[in-house]
C-alpha cells in the first residue's frame, strides 16, 4: 500500500517538473492557484502539504507557558498570549519528552531524532524527522529540504540516516539569494558542468573505494558502505540539482534581507529567517524546513537562580521570541491557496530540548504545533510524572504529510488526542 | 552486514568451563545462579531491580555489546569487593573467586572472538583537525583554513579519534570536495615570479579605523619619546574634531606611538587595518609595546608589565565593522616606559589582518566622561608600531606547488599557442579594504607540459604515495591516468586537468581514511599511528623513510622517533587535541561566567587558563614526571594574569612559565587548574556532581552511572541562602542515591573551594545579602557588587572511609595512590591513540604497560614510549 | 657700397625686432597668475602649501599673501590647462591641488567683492591647539555662501571670516560651526 501510494505521488511530481521544462517560464505568485487547473484531471487528494520543525535550544520558562487546565477552555498563559490570535489552530502540549533523550543541553541535538541518551560515549544519533520526510517527498520541490538556523556557531535540527549532522543555512540573506536569484547563462552553464564534473570525480572515487572494499575484513566493510552510500547519495542529489539548474527560479517582488551580524538581536533575526521561510513555502520552492534557534547568547539568565530580575529578563526575551513566532503564523494565515491558506497546509512544530533550562532537565518540554490540517484549539495535558513520548507527534506529522508510517524513532504510534482535519 | 556470530551457546560455554575447572581444582561452583541467588537476587531481581540490573533475567548471550557489558560490571564490582554491599555479609571467598575466575574466562574469550571477526581498531576516517593538519603539512601551508567548514565529528569514549563517533555522510562529501578546491586554489602557482616582498610600518590609528576613532576622544593619546605628542593634545573638556581631517592632515602618520586606555568591545575592534593580505603566505610581524600610567594628562611609570594581545582577523561580508571572527595569535608583553619589541612568523589567508588589544587593562572608557583623557587616571599600553612583511617565499615556486607539478616552467598561457584547449580558470578575490596593493598582473601563467601523459606519471608517482600516506599499486596510478587523459581530451589544459585527477585524490577513501590492516600493522601503518598519536597528522618525510626501509621494526628505532616527534614543535598538536577532548578544555568557552559575581573575569584570562593546562602537561611530558602530579604538584605553569587570580607572588609578564609553589599551595595539578574547574562549573554555579564525576571519570577512570531518569534535578539557587551542598543532602540521605553519589561527591567537595573560574574561596559569592568582599587580587579598576554568602565546606569522606578536612588534604590522599591515575591516563592515551575502545581482553596488555612504566620510574613520558612499544599500539 | 651697408642694417633692425618679439613670446609662455587659495587657516599653514606645491613641478609659487588668502604662481596656461577658459582654468588647478594636498588646499575664484565691502567676522571659540581640528573648524565655514576667506586657530581661541553681509552673516556661521562640533566660547555646542 505505501509503495503503490509513493509510487503515484512521484509519478504527479515528475508530470510537473516535465511541464515546468517545458513552458520554462518565470512563474509568479500566486504559484501553485496557476499550476492547479493542469493537474485538474489527476487525483485531487493532492493538497501539498508542508512542515516547518523549530526548536529554540534554551528552554521556554514552564511557568509562563503551560495553561493550568486540559481542554479547549484552558486560560492562555502569558506567552500563549501572544499567540492568541491562532488559538483555534494551535494545540499545545504538557506531559510530553522524548523517552530517554537526556543530558541537558545535549539533547537539543536529538529534538527532531529523538534518539535517546545523546550525552553518552559512543552516541550515534539517528535521522530526523525532517530528513526522513524529505527523503520520501522531497524530490518534489526544488529543495528537498532547507536545513536553516539562527545562530553564530553551527547547530542544526537535521540528521542524516547515519546519524551524521546537516549543516544548516544561518544567513537570511544567502538563503534568499539560493531560492530566487536566477543564475546568468554562463553561471547556469558553468554549474552544470560543475555538477558534471563532481559526478564524474564521484563516480571515480566509488570505483576506488570498491577496489579499497576488497581488501577489508567484514566489519570494515560495513563501515566503508557509508562512504559508498554518502557518494552515491550525493551523485543523486548532484544528479537532482543539475535538472533543477536549468529550470527558472520563482520571481518575488520582496527584496533579500539584510544579515542582522549582532547575535544578541536573536528575535529579530529569527524574524528575518521566517520572513524569508514564508516566501520559500509560498513558492513551493520547498515544503520541509528546520530550524535551529540558537539563543546561547543568554545561556546565563537561562540558569536563572529563582532571581527575579533576571527571570524578569529571561521573560522578555522569550516573548519577544513568540511576538515573532506568531507573526510567522500570521503571515501563513494570511497567504491564500486554493480557497485555504497556507496555514492550513503548514504544520509549524515549536518547542525545546529542556523543560527547565535552569535545572538542564528534559522532561515536560514545552511544545506546541500549529496548523497543516490538525483539529486544533486544545491544551492536551498528559501526566507530568510519567511523560507521553513527544515522538508520537512526530509519527502524526508524518502521516499528515501523506507517508504512511506508524513508525518513527522512540514513538508507539500517533498522538493521542491529535486528528487530522 | 556484520553477522552477529552465534554464541547462544556462551552460557553453556560457563558451565563447559566451570565443569573443566571442578575437574581441576577444589570447590567450585557449577552455575552461577545459586551464587547470585544466594547472594544478589534480594536486590537484583525482577521486582527490586536495584541500580537497573535483573540478573534473574540477564541474557547470556555475550555476543550482544549491551549484554557483554553488563557481564562486565557484575565481574568488576564483584572483583572490587563492591558488591554486595557493605552492610551485606560476605560470600565465602572461594566462591566468589571462582565465580569471577570463570566469567573472567568466558569474557576473554567472548571478547577474543568479536575481535577476530572484527578487527580491533575499526577503519575510521581522519578526523577534522587531522584532516587540516595533513592538508596543511602536505602542501606546506601551515595556516590554511579547513576545519571550520567540515561538519563536527561525534565522539566515543570521549574522543573523536574512533570509527563510532566518525560517520560520513553524502555532507561530508561536499565539503572534502569544496576544501579539495580551496586547497588547490591556495596551492597552486599563478604566476612566474614570487608577489613581491612589501614592507610595511602601520600605526595602531588607521585611516577609518576604529582605533583613530577613540583616540580622538579620550580613550587613547598619542605619544612620542613616552610623553605627550605635542602635535596632538590629549582630549579633555574638548574632544578633537573630525577624524576626516586629521587623517588628511596625516595626523597618525608621523611616527607616533598610539597609547589605548581602552579594552575592545562591541563599538571597538582595534585592527591594524592597513595592511589586509593579499598573497596568502607567510608573514613576519613585528612589534614594538609599552606600558605607561596616566595621569590626568601626565605620563609616568606604569604599575608593572602589561600584555597586549595580537590576533589574525578574519574580514568577512564587506569588511566593515568589527568583530570579525579571529583567531589569537599570542600575548606580548609591554614593560613600563620601556619599548620591548616582538616579532613572529605568521601564516595569513586572503583578507586576514592582524588584530590587538590591551589584554591586561580592565574594560574602561574616557569618550563620555566630562574631561575624558584629562579626568582619567588608570594604565594604558602603548604600540610604537607594527612592521608586516611578507609574503616570504624561501624558495618559488612554493613547495605546495611543486607537490603538485615538480619543476614544470610556468608559461603565459595564450589561447593561440594552446588551440581547442581551455584556459585556465582563476578567481578573483576581492581585497576587503587596506592600503597594500596588488602586484601588475603579468599575465595568465600556468604550467606547461610538453609530454602530459609522461609528466604526470612522474608526478603522480610521487604525490599519491605522500598524500595516501602509503605506497600506492601501479593499476591505481593508472585509474588517475586514465582520468587525466579523458580531461585533456575534453579539452582542458594540463593544469585544469591535474586539478580534476589531484581533488579526486584528495577525496578517494585512499585519503580520507586510516588504512590498518588486521593483525600487526605493517611499517606505513605504524607510522602514521606514531604521527597521528603525536602530530595529529601525517607522517614526514624521515618517518616515512624509516617505513620504507623497514626500520621502522626495531624498538630503538621507535623510541627514537617517539623521541623525535615529541620534541618536534608540531606535537602541540597532539597537546592541543588530547587535552581539548581529555579535559574537555573544547569546551572552555562553553558558557561565561556572570558578570555580577565574576567581574574579574575576562579573554585574558581564559586564555591564559587553557595555556597553562597544555604547558602543564607539556612539562609532565618534558620531565617525565608520573602520575601523581595529575592531581599534585609543587608547581605550577604560569603568567602573571594567572599568579595574581590564584594569589600567587612574584610572577610578571605574560608569558607562561614554570613557578615553584609556597607550602601549602594547592595548585599546580590538573584539578586545581582554572580550567579545569570552569569546565566543569556552568558559568553561575559550581556543583559538586559535574565536579565530582569528572575527576572519577577523567583522572581515576571509575566513570560514575549516570542518573536514574526519573530523578527531578537539583535547581541551584544562587540567591545565597542555600548552599548546593545543602541542597544536595537530600540526595545522599537516600539509600538509593547515597550508593553512587558516596564516590564522586567528595571530590566535588573538596573542589567546592574553587568557583566557576577556578578561583580559591571560603565563602560563595552572592548577589543577595551576605559580607562584604575584598577585593583581592582583582583590577582597581573593576566594580565589585558581589557579597560574600555561606562558608563554603570541603571536608568530606572517601569511600574508603578516610576523610579529609580541604582540598590539600584531598589531593594528598588521592596522590597515596598514583595507580589508578596511572592506568586512568594510559587507557586515556591508548584509546586516543588506537582509535578504539579499551576491550576487556586488553587489560592484561595494559598492566604490562603500567608494569614497565612503574619499573622506569613511572613517568608519563615513559608511559607514552611503553604505549607504543606494546602489542595494543602495534596490532590492530 | 653703400647699398651693402643699408643691407646690413636692415638686416640688423630686421633681427632686432624679431628678437625682441621672439623674447616676448617666450615670456609669453610663463605668466605669473593670481589665484585666491583655501585652506591657509592660519599662518604655519604656508609652510605645508610650499611642500604640497614641491609635487606640482610645472607650477612654482612665487609669493603668498596671507591677509588676502591670494597667492602668485607662474606656469604655463597653455600648456597645462590647454584650451581652458580662466574659469575653468581655476577649476582645474583646484582639483591638482586638491589631489597633492589630500583635500586640504585649494583654489577659488579671486574675490569679486571689494575688500571695503567685507564685513570681518571673528568667533571666539573653545577646543584642543591641534592643527587638524582647525582645519575641521576651517572647513565647516569656507565652502558657505558669502564667505571669502576664513581663519581658525584654537590656540588663539580665534575663528574669523571675511564674509559678504548681503549673502551670509555671523549666526549662519556660528551655526555651521557649532554643527561641524566646534565649541562657541559662549558656552553652547
Amino acid at each position: 500500500m505505501a509503495d503503490q501510494s509513493l509510487a503515484r505521488l512521484q509519478s504527479h511530481a515528475m508530470s510537473r517538473r516535465t511541464f515546468l521544462r517545458g513552458v520554462g517560464v518565470t512563474l509568479a505568485l500566486p504559484f501553485l492557484e496557476a499550476m492547479r487547473p493542469a493537474f485538474a484531471a489527476e487525483s485531487s487528494t493532492e493538497i501539498p502539504r508542508r512542515m516547518v520543525a523549530i526548536e529554540t535550544n534554551m528552554g521556554i520558562l514552564p511557568q509562563f507557558f503551560f495553561p493550568e487546565t486540559a481542554g479547549s477552555e484552558y486560560q492562555p498563559t502569558p506567552y500563549l498570549q501572544r499567540l492568541a490570535a491562532h488559538r483555534q489552530q494551535m494545540t499545545v502540549f504538557s506531559g510530553v519528552s522524548l523517552p530517554g533523550v537526556t543530558g541537558a543541553h545535549a539533547a537539543e541535538r536529538c529534538f527532531l531524532t529523538g534518539t535517546p541518551h545523546p550525552e553518552r560515549g559512543g552516541f550515534r544519533n539517528g535521522v530526523s524527522l525532517d530528513q526522513y520526510a524529505a527523503e520520501l517527498i522531497g524530490h518534489r520541490t526544488r529543495y528537498p529540504s532547507l536545513v536553516l538556523a539562527m545562530s553564530n556557531e553551527n547547530p542544526t535540527l537535521s540528521f542524516t540516516r547515519s546519524g551524521a549532522p546537516i549543516p544548516a543555512e544561518k544567513s537570511p540573506r544567502k538563503l534568499f539569494q539560493k531560492l530566487f536569484m536566477q543564475g546568468r547563462p554562463e553561471e547556469v552553464e558553468a554549474n552544470v558542468e560543475a555538477l558534471r564534473q563532481g559526478r564524474s570525480t564521484l563516480d571515480f572515487v566509488s570505483e576506488q573505494s570498491k577496489r579499497l572494499n576488497r581488501s577489508l575484513n567484514p566489519a570494515d566493510q560495513h563501515r566503508l558502505d557509508q562512504y559508498f552510500t554518502a557518494v552515491r547519495e550525493l551523485e543523486q542529489r548532484l544528479h537532482s540539482s543539475q535538472e533543477w539548474e536549468r529550470k527558472p527560479k520563482p520571481v518575488v517582488t520582496a527584496k533579500p534581507p539584510e544579515d542582522i551580524e549582532d547575535i544578541r538581536q536573536f528575535v529579530n533575526k529569527t524574524r528575518l529567517t521566517f520572513d524569508v521561510v514564508k516566501l520559500a513555502l509560498e513558492t513551493d520552492s520547498t515544503r520541509i524546513v528546520s530550524l535551529f534557534i540558537d539563543t546561547t547568547v543568554i545561556h546565563n539568565i537561562t540558569h536563572h537562580g529563582n532571581r527575579p530580575e533576571v527571570l524578569d529578563e529571561l521573560r522578555k526575551h522569550e516573548e519577544g521570541q513568540f511576538d515573532v513566532l506568531a507573526g510567522f503564523l500570521k503571515s501563513l494565515s494570511e497567504t491564500p491557496e486554493e480557497g485555504q491558506t497556507l496555514f492550513d497546509r503548514t504544520m509549524v512544530l515549536y518547542g525545546t530540548c529542556m523543560g527547565s533550562a535552569n535545572s538542564h532537565s528534559n522532561v515536560n518540554l514545552p511544545v506546541l504545533i500549529a496548523g497543516g490540517g490538525f483539529k486544533h484549539g486544545q491544551h492536551l495535558a498528559f501526566d507530568t510524572e510519567n511523560n507521553y513520548p513527544l515522538s508520537n507527534l512526530y509519527v502524526s506529522m508524518l502521516q499528515r504529510l501523506g507517508i504512511e508510517t506508524d513508525k518513527f524513532s522512540t514513538a508507539t504510534g500517533t498522538m493521542r488526542g491529535l486528528e487530522l482535519a | 552486514m556484520i553477522k552477529p556470530f552465534s554464541h547462544r551457546n556462551c552460557f553453556r560455554q560457563i558451565c563447559c568451563y566451570l565443569i573443566m575447572m571442578t575437574l581441576g581444582s577444589g570447590a567450585v561452583l557449577a552455575d552461577p545462579m545459586p551464587f547470585f541467588q544466594q547472594h544478589c537476587t534480594v536486590c537484583h531481581d525482577a521486582g527490586t531491580k536495584s541500580g537497573g540490573l535483573d540478573l534473574t533475567s540477564l541474557s547470556s548471550d555475550l555476543a550482544i555489546p549491551e549484554t557483554f557489558s553488563k557481564w562486565v560490571k557484575v565481574h568488576d564490582r564483584l572483583a572490587s569487593g563492591e558488591m554486595p554491599p557493605k552492610k551485606q555479609p560476605r560470600p565465602p571467598a572461594d566462591d566468589v573467586k571462582g565465580l569471577l575466575d570463570n566469567l573472567h574466562q568466558s569474557l576473554i574469550v567472548a571478547d577474543r572472538l568479536r575481535l577476530e571477526a572484527a578487527g580491533r581498531t575499526g577503519l575510521r576516517r581522519l578526523t577534522r583537525a587531522e584532516y587540516e593538519n595533513t592538508v596543511r603539512d602536505l602542501f606546506d601551508m601551515p595556516g590554511l583554513a579547513l576545519a571550520g567548514e567540515l561538519p563536527a565529528d561525534g565522539s566515543a569514549y570521549g574522543f573523536d579519534k574512533n570509527s563510532e563517533a566518525l560517520d560520513i555522510s553524502h555532507v561530508n562529501l561536499t565539503k572534502y570536495l569544496e576544501a579539495a578546491d580551496h586547497a588547490l586554489d591556495y596551492a597552486i602557482a599563478t604566476r612566474p615570479d614570487p608577489p613581491m616582498v612589501q614592507k610595511r610600518r602601520i600605526s595602531l590609528c588607521n585611516s577609518g579605523g576604529f582605533v583613530a576613532h577613540v583616540v580622538l576622544n579620550g580613550d587613547g593619546v598619542l605619544l612620542v619619546d613616552k610623553k605627550i605628542d605635542p602635535e596632538f593634545p590629549p582630549s579633555g573638556e574638548q574632544g578633537h574634531i573630525d577624524e576626516g581631517a586629521h587623517e588628511r592632515m596625516g595626523t597618525f602618520e608621523r611616527g607616533s606611538s598610539v597609547g589605548l586606555f581602552r579594552h575592545e568591545d562591541e563599538s571597538l575592534s582595534p585592527y591594524f587595518i592597513d595592511h589586509v593580505t593579499i598573497y596568502p603566505g607567510r608573514y613576519r610581524v613585528r612589534t614594538s609595546l609599552f606600558a605607561f600610567q596616566w595621569d590626568q594628562g601626565e605620563v609616568l611609570p606604569a604599575r608593572g608589565t602589561e600584555a597586549a594581545r595580537l590576533s589574525v582577523v578574519q574580514l568577512t561580508g564587506d569588511g566593515r565593522g568589527g568583530q570579525h571572527p579571529s583567531y589569537v595569535l599570542g600575548y606580548f608583553d609591554a614593560p613600563s616606559l620601556q619599548s620591548q619589541e616582538h616579532e613572529l612568523i605568521t601564516w595569513l589567508n586572503y583578507n586576514e589582518l592582524i588584530g590587538f588589544n590591551t589584554a591586561s587593562l580592565a574594560p574602561q572608557a574616557n569618550y563620555y566622561k566630562k574631561k575624558r583623557a584629562m579626568e582619567f587616571t588608570g594604565p594604558g599600553i602603548a604600540c610604537d608600531w607594527l612592521d608586516i612583511e611578507g609574503p616570504l617565499h624561501d624558495v618559488w615556486p612554493p613547495i605546495s606547488h611543486r607537490r603538485l607539478f615538480g619543476e614544470l616552467p610556468l608559461v603565459e598561457f595564450k589561447a593561440a599557442d594552446n588551440p581547442n584547449v581551455r584556459a585556465p580558470q582563476r578567481k578573483n578575490v576581492r581585497q576587503l579594504s587596506g592600503k597594500n596593493r596588488p602586484d601588475p598582473n603579468l599575465g595568465l601563467f600556468t604550467v606547461r607540459s610538453e609530454d602530459p601523459m609522461k609528466d604526470a606519471d612522474r608526478l603522480l608517482a610521487e604525490f599519491l604515495p605522500k598524500a595516501f600516506r602509503r605506497p600506492v599499486p601501479d593499476t591505481v596510478k593508472q585509474d588517475y591516468l586514465a582520468q587525466l587523459a579523458v580531461r585533456l581530451q575534453a579539452g582542458d589544459c594540463f593544469e585544469t586537468a591535474m586539478r580534476w585527477v589531484y581533488r579526486a585524490a584528495l577525496c578517494s577513501p585512499d585519503f580520507l581514511y586510516h588504512i590498518e590492516q588486521t593483525g600487526k600493522l605493517d611499517h606505513d601503518a605504524l607510522a602514521c599511528r606514531l604521527s597521528y598519536f603525536l602530530w595529529n597528522s601525517m607522517p614526514d618525510e624521515r618517518l616515512m623513510d624509516l617505513a620504507r626501509t623497514g626500520e621502522l621494526a626495531h624498538p630503538d628505532v621507535i623510541d627514537t622517533e617517539v623521541e623525535r616527534l615529541l620534541n618536534d614543535p608540531k606535537s602541540q598538536r597532539f597537546i592541543d587535541d588530547f587535552l581539548g577532548q581529555w579535559l574537555k578544555l573544547r569546551q572552555i568557552a562553553a558558557n561565561d561566567p556572570d558578570k555580577k559575581l565574576y567581574p574579574e573575569f575576562n579573554p585574558y584570562l581564559q586564555d591564559s587558563m587553557v595555556a597553562e593546562t597544555r604547558a602543564y602537561f607539556r612539562e609532565l611530558i618534558t620531565r617525565n614526571l608520573d602520575a601523581s602530579y595529575l592531581v599534585r604538584s609543587d608547581f605550577a605553569m604560569l603568567n602573571e594574569k594567572l599568579a595574581v587570580h590564584y594569589g600567587i607572588q612574584g610572577v610578571s609578564g605574560s608569558q607562561i612559565r614554570r613557578v615553584a609553589l609556597p607550602e601549602g599551595c594547592p595548585r599546580g595539578g590538573f584539578i586545581t587548574q582554572a580550567a579545569v574547574l570552569k569546565v566543569t562549573a556552568n558559568g553561575t554555579t559550581t556543583s559538586p556532581v559535574p565536579r565530582g564525576a569528572f575527576v572519577m571519570d577523567r583522572l581515576l577512570g571509575q566513570p560514575p552511572e549516570p542518573p536514574p531518569s526519573n530523578v527531578a534535578a537539583v535547581e541551584p539557587d544562587v540567591r545565597g541562602t542555600t548552599t548546593i551542598r545543602e541542597q544536595l543532602e537530600k540526595h545522599r540521605a537516600n539509600q538509593v542515591c547515597a550508593s553512587c553519589h558516596a564516590k564522586f561527591d567528595p571530590p566535588g567537595f573538596a573542589l567546592e573551594s574553587f568557583d566557576v573560574i577556578g578561583g580559591f574561596r571560603t565563602r560563595y559569592r552572592s548577589i543577595g545579602d551576605g559580607l562584604p568582599a575584598e577585593r583581592g587580587g582583582i583590577d582597581p579598576a573593576i566594580g565589585i557588587s558581589f557579597k560574600l554568602g555561606p562558608l563554603v565546606d570541603p571536608q568530606g569522606e572517601l569511600p574508603d572511609d578516610r576523610r579529609f578536612q580541604d582540598i590539600l588534604e584531598f589531593q594528598r590522599l588521592l596522590a597515596t595512590d598514583p595507580d589508578p591515575l596511572l592506568r586512568n591516563l594510559a587507557r586515556q592515551l591508548i584509546v586516543y591513540s588506537t582509535g578504539r575502545q579499551v576491550a576487556f581482553g586488553d587489560r592484561d596488555e595494559i598492566d604490562s604497560i603500567i608494569a614497565k612504566t612503574l619499573k622506569n620510574g613511572g613517568g608519563i613520558r615513559t608511559l607514552i614510549h611503553e604505549i607504543v612499544q606494546s602489542r595494543l599500539f602495534q596490532s590492530n | 657700397m653703400r647699398n651693402g651697408l643699408q643691407g646690413y642694417s636692415f638686416a640688423f633692425v630686421f633681427l632686432l625686432v624679431a628678437g625682441i618679439g621672439l623674447a616676448d613670446e617666450k615670456l609669453a609662455e610663463r605668466s605669473t597668475l593670481k589665484h585666491q587659495v583655501t585652506g591657509l587657516f592660519s599662518k604655519d599653514r604656508i609652510p605645508d602649501l610650499q611642500k604640497t606645491m614641491q609635487k606640482l613641478p610645472d607650477i612654482e609659487l612665487v609669493k603668498i599673501d596671507f591677509d588676502t588668502s591670494e597667492a602668485e604662481f607662474r606656469y604655463d596656461a597653455g600648456k597645462l590647462f590647454p584650451n581652458a577658459t580662466p574659469d575653468q582654468i581655476v577649476e582645474q588647478f583646484d582639483n591638482l591641488l586638491r589631489n597633492a594636498s589630500r583635500h586640504t588646499f585649494g583654489i577659488k575664484p579671486i574675490c569679486k567683492t571689494p575688500r571695503e565691502k567685507l564685513m570681518l567676522v571673528e568667533i571666539p571659540v573653545v577646543g584642543l591647539d591641534c592643527k587638524a581640528c582647525c582645519l575641521a573648524a576651517y572647513e565647516a565655514i569656507y565652502k558657505l555662501e558669502g564667505v571669502e576667506r576664513a581663519t581658525a586657530s584654537f590656540k588663539d581661541g580665534l575663528v574669523t571670516a571675511w564674509i559678504d553681509s548681503e549673502k551670509t552673516d555671523r549666526t549662519k556661521l556660528e551655526a555651521a560651526l557649532k554643527q561641524r562640533n566646534v565649541t562657541l566660547k559662549d558656552g553652547s555646542q
